[in-house]
């Protein structure tokens, strides 16, 4: 038997090489042409604790959403067996560690005692023992395929062949993991050595231990090979790159022509930052171009006032953070109104308030975000669905920021920003650069000329032109100003931008449509709602509804007008609005821009993604039922 | 008494998430838990706190924690295993985030 699709979950302590085993089979199926979503869902800063990756394995479509029940368990300790029995598939296989199978679920240290507390009922309710091997038997009822294999006695005879060094044991364990899944899901040995190469990349040494450690895993698990054999892969896409979202993040800002980014390390927004620092300077055809500034501050406060100086004198300028910094940016987001300053906030949003859920997702600093910094002006707020939306959103906030002269905050999160996808190149030919109306200035320069909404603009710096920049209220020249009249002129001048902007930003930014909007539902969503739903949509037409999805693009200036025609005709109970918060706050949104109130409601913040198996009986039930309101909690 | 193994051997440093892979300070080279060797020295209480006043902290295996002084590393040694010296893994640093 062949799959077309398949979900794997790969399991382990944190800090034990889980993620270089995600990346090196991730881009082996990469390779030999199969799609890849992997979602990494990990503890905040405590070494050992519980650490998973989620994959989708497509042979016909690069994945756009999860899902549960899982066809391939990896585990590389007795937690993760523990942890995720429940969520293995009928006829699935698991793939564990021989050594832990005496263990006790009362042994694991590293687990937190309320889920030690949920498993110890689901074990009695299910009549099961309390230690690994009893969940192997009780595999066997639901035709599971355990396949035992000592790690240790595998890594004792690489330990002694090549006298490797300890600290560096994660490197191996991960290629036992990844060798044994590529085994059983059919990969060959070259598309298994790209995966091993393109991670430890020049260091041939430790692709051929690996290798060596992959044969003799291959040689233990030989009558498993192509249990999950995945069928031919007919994607039709030639090249794909393998990335997360902070990798396309950082990518589409040299593309865009940054030349400063400042960041204050925070999760999951800081790797965007790293990755940025390694491509300070760049060498394109024989010259150095850039240099991208990357700079790392003492705190969000100066990240975002440097990230303003810097676009002051002329420099793409952007940061990067996530809620507990953004809240600290917010007197500079003010001070960038007041000044009209063109900066992007890259703002990956994870579970709050306060420290709240560090490393895991959300969607909750939606209305903090439109309606954050005091005063009245003009800010854009702009989300992306995938990986590939985040390459062009993320140059076209540059270009809004650019051209109208204001803040830009780029709203994404921890789902898009920690999960790796095989995705086409971006096409470079559609990329625009727009740096708005610039001039060289002039004799008696008016840096806030009230003559247009959008005031040409001279880098500070330029030889003989004098401005000036104040967080009072100014004149035309910059110069403070209490004067009631200019006030009132010139506090308009600003905020009119917002309707310049909803004028003018293409629609295709605003708002996108996805399927049948008169058919049997409607589901509205932002950000990283779009692969599940759109999936969800495909499942459903299945089973006999008809729906669509509105994904708002821009959240902020809300495009009214674009929403109203897409949902003309549409009765409102048919309209179910999803979301990763508790609120489904892009209800209230839309309620204040155009008047509706939309009741029924996809709630999920336990901090781990929807998945596509729990999206789908929420939404049916909300198209059979009475229910409003549903929450989704699956996933440990 | 105890066998005579690397498990049980002062000098046998564990690998923090594979402890039957390890350091061995008296040799300095990598070891496994079942090697042997002449410079075996039995790991003993005494030889536990003369490593926490030497170098501030013990490990406890079973529990994943450090131990810091004298009163918790009895407790632990009681039923625990508990090391001199562990190994830290490379890959810790690239997958524990900065999380605040
Ligand atoms: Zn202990």
């Amino acid at each position: 038997m062949s799959y077309s699709e398949l979900s794997i979950l790969l399991g382990g302590p944190q800090g034990s090489g889980l993620e270089t085993a995600m990346l090196m089979l991730s881009r082996a199926l990469a390779y030999r042409g199969y799609g890849v979503l992997a979602d990494r869902e990990y503890f905040s800063n405590i070494t050992g604790r519980h650490s998973y990756v989620l994959i989708a394995v497509s042979t016909r479509r690069l994945p756009r959403s999860l899902t549960y029940p899982v066809q391939l368990l990896v585990a590389m300790d007795a937690e993760t067996i523990f942890t995720h029995f429940e969520n293995v598939d009928v006829g699935s296989v698991l793939v564990y560690d021989k050594e832990v199978e005496a263990k006790k679920l009362t042994e694991l240290s590293s687990m937190e005692d309320a889920l030690r507390g949920r498993i110890s009922n689901n074990l009695r309710t299910s009549m099961l023992g309390d230690d690994v091997s009893s969940l192997l038997k009780s595999f066997e009822s639901r035709r599971v395929t355990t396949i035992g294999i000592s790690y240790q006695e595998v890594l004792k005879e690489l330990v002694e062949r090549f006298s490797l060094d300890p600290r560096t044991l994660s490197k191996y364990v991960s290629g036992i993991v990844t060798s044994s899944a590529a085994l059983i899901l059919g990969l060959d040995r070259e598309a298994l050595r790209y995966g091993f190469e393109s991670v430890f990349r020049g260091r041939a040494t430790v692709v051929e231990q690996n290798m060596y450690l992959a044969d003799l895993v291959w040689k233990e698990l030989r009558e498993f090979e192509g249990l999950l054999k995945l069928k031919k892969p007919e994607i039709d896409v030639e090249k794909v790159l393998v990335a997360t979202g902070n990798d396309v993040v950082a990518m589409a800002k040299v593309v865009s022509g940054l030349r400063y980014q400042s960041y204050y390390p925070i999760t999951p927004a800081a790797d965007e930052s790293f990755l940025l620092e390694k491509y300070e300077l760049s060498e394109v055809g024989g010259t150095i171009v850039g240099p991208i500034v990357v700079l790392q501050t003492e705190d969000e406060i100066a990240a975002i006032a440097s990230a303003i100086g810097a676009s002051l004198v002329g420099a793409r300028s952007a940061t990067a953070t996530s809620g507990p910094g953004f809240d600290l940016m917010v007197e500079g987001v003010s001070w960038a109104g007041m000044n009209e300053v063109p900066v992007v906030i890259t703002y990956y949003q994870r579970g709050g308030p306060s420290t709240g859920l560090p490393t895991r997702g959300s969607q909750s600093d939606l209305l903090s975000s439109v309606f954050s910094a005091h005063g009245e002006f003009a800010k854009v707020v702009l989300s992306s669905g995938d990986h590939l939306d985040v390459f062009y959103d993320t140059i076209e906030a540059f270009n809004i920021a650019e051209k109208y002269q204001v803040p830009v905050i780029h709203l994404l999160d921890k789902f898009l920003a920690n999960s790796t996808a095989t995705l086409p190149l971006p096409d470079l030919n559609t990329v625009k650069i727009d740096r708005g109306l610039l001039s060289k200035g002039q004799e008696g320069y008016k840096r806030f000329s009230l003559d247009s909404l959008v005031s040409p603009r001279v880098f500070l710096g330029t030889p003989g032109i004098v401005m000036w920049y104040t967080g009072d209220e100014h004149d035309e020249l910059g110069h403070i100003s209490e004067d009631p009249v200019n006030r009132v002129r010139m506090y308009s001048k600003r905020i009119k931008k917002l309707q310049l902007i909803e004028e003018e930003v293409p629609r295709d930014i605003k708002l996108r449509v996805y399927g049948h909007v008169r058919g049997d539902f409607c589901l509205i969503g932002w950000g990283s709602v779009k692969g599940v739903a759109l999936d969800a949509l495909e499942v459903l037409e299945k089973k006999g509804y008809r729906g669509a999805y509105i994904e708002v693009k821009m959240l902020w200036p809300f495009p009214a007008r674009e929403f109203l025609e897409a949902i003309d005709g549409v009765e409102l109970k048919r309209l179910i609005a999803v979301e990763h918060s508790y609120g489904v706050n892009i209800v209230a949104l839309i309620s204040m821009a155009t008047g509706l109130v939309i009741s029924k409601k996809v709630a999920k913040f336990s901090g781990r993604p929807i998945v596509l198996s729990e999206l789908v009986p929420a939404v049916e039930n909300l198209l059979t039922t009475d229910a409003n309101y549903v929450v989704l909690e699956y996933g440990e | 008494m105890a066998e005579e193994r690397c498990r049980n051997c002062v000098y046998f440093q564990p690998h923090i998430f594979f402890p039957y892979i390890g350091y061995c300070d008296a040799n300095e080279k990598p070891a496994h838990e079942h090697g042997t060797c002449e410079k075996f020295k039995k790991v003993s209480l005494d030889e536990l706190l003369s490593a926490l006043n030497r170098k501030g902290g013990v490990y406890c295996i079973t529990c994943g924690v450090t131990i810091v002084d004298r009163s918790e590393l009895e407790n632990h040694s009681r039923e625990h295993r508990v090391v001199a010296g562990i190994v830290f893994d490379e890959a810790i640093a690239a997958e524990a985030r900065s999380a605040d």
